[in-house]
């Protein structure tokens, strides 16, 4: 399971290079999501473009890990199309923060 | 037509294994979001089968034909696992999505998202061995 963490700012990045989190990988990515974040500052940044699969137990897997950092604002980039339309399905969108990339979420906040 | 027919072991990484090439086989035959959606549908039927109806057993396998019939995507999965609960497809309503954060669920949406996405889903069971046939349309 491999992943990379950079920090911007108060931002932590943690880009999942796995091109699926699955059944298969759901308790390792747990696992690895919870020692990362143990460096975040304020806000977590999981950078799921190079993933092109989630099934519910990877869905699972994420909500759990944004459970994990209770007290970091968690937000999501880079969701590719079938990872977008299963977090539509299970109105997961409506919950997360979600950016079209990890560069957008640095973006000013409109006011 | 048979475009796809593969038999495992039911274990996660063979599940995975599946899906793969399944997802190769029907980028061929299929547009994408049919294609997406064949591979959802089978990946959540095919974990609850390894993670439910094969818990207690070391040999439990699972067979995958797909079928090309016009536009329709047929898919038949097959497995040796215990019967379903009442040996019927889950009805389950999908875990309810808001409040806080600690409140989200983590789990529970496997059938919800099989039922939404595939159409007439048959499940039967014969000489204990489980049957589901299910139809991905076009999107």
């Amino acid at each position: 399971m491999e992943m990379e963490t950079v920090t911007s700012g108060d931002t932590l990045i943690i880009k999942v290079c796995e091109p699926r989190i699955d059944a298969a990988i759901a308790l390792k990515f747990k696992e690895m999501m919870r020692q990362a974040s143990a460096q975040a500052e304020k806000r977590i940044l999981l950078d799921l473009t190079d993933v092109d699969f989630v099934d519910s137990s990877g869905l699972g897997a994420i909500v759990a890990s944004s459970k994990q950092a209770s007290d970091h604002a968690f937000e999501l980039a880079g969701l590719t199309e079938t990872v977008a339309k299963v977090f539509r399905l299970t109105r997961l969108d409506s919950v997360f923060v979600i950016h079209d990339t990890p560069q957008r979420a640095f973006d000013p906040v409109q006011s | 037509m048979l475009i796809f027919d593969t038999q495992c072991l039911g274990t996660p990484e063979n599940v995975r294994q599946i899906l793969i090439d399944l997802r190769a086989t029907l980028d061929r035959c299929f547009g994408d979001q049919q294609t997406a959606s064949a591979e959802i549908v089978l990946a959540e039927i095919l974990n609850n089968i390894v993670k439910h109806a094969q818990s207690q057993m070391s040999d439990g396998w699972v067979r995958v034909q797909v079928y090309r019939d016009s536009g329709l995507c047929q898919i038949v999965i097959t497995d040796n696992g215990v019967e379903l609960p009442d040996q019927k497809i889950p009805q389950t309503l999908p875990p309810k999505v808001s409040g806080s954060r600690s409140d989200l669920p983590e789990g529970g949406w496997g059938w919800y998202l099989a039922r939404t996405l595939a159409q007439n889903i048959h499940y039967k069971r014969n000489d204990n061995v489980n049957k589901v046939c299910l139809t991905i349309p076009p999107s």
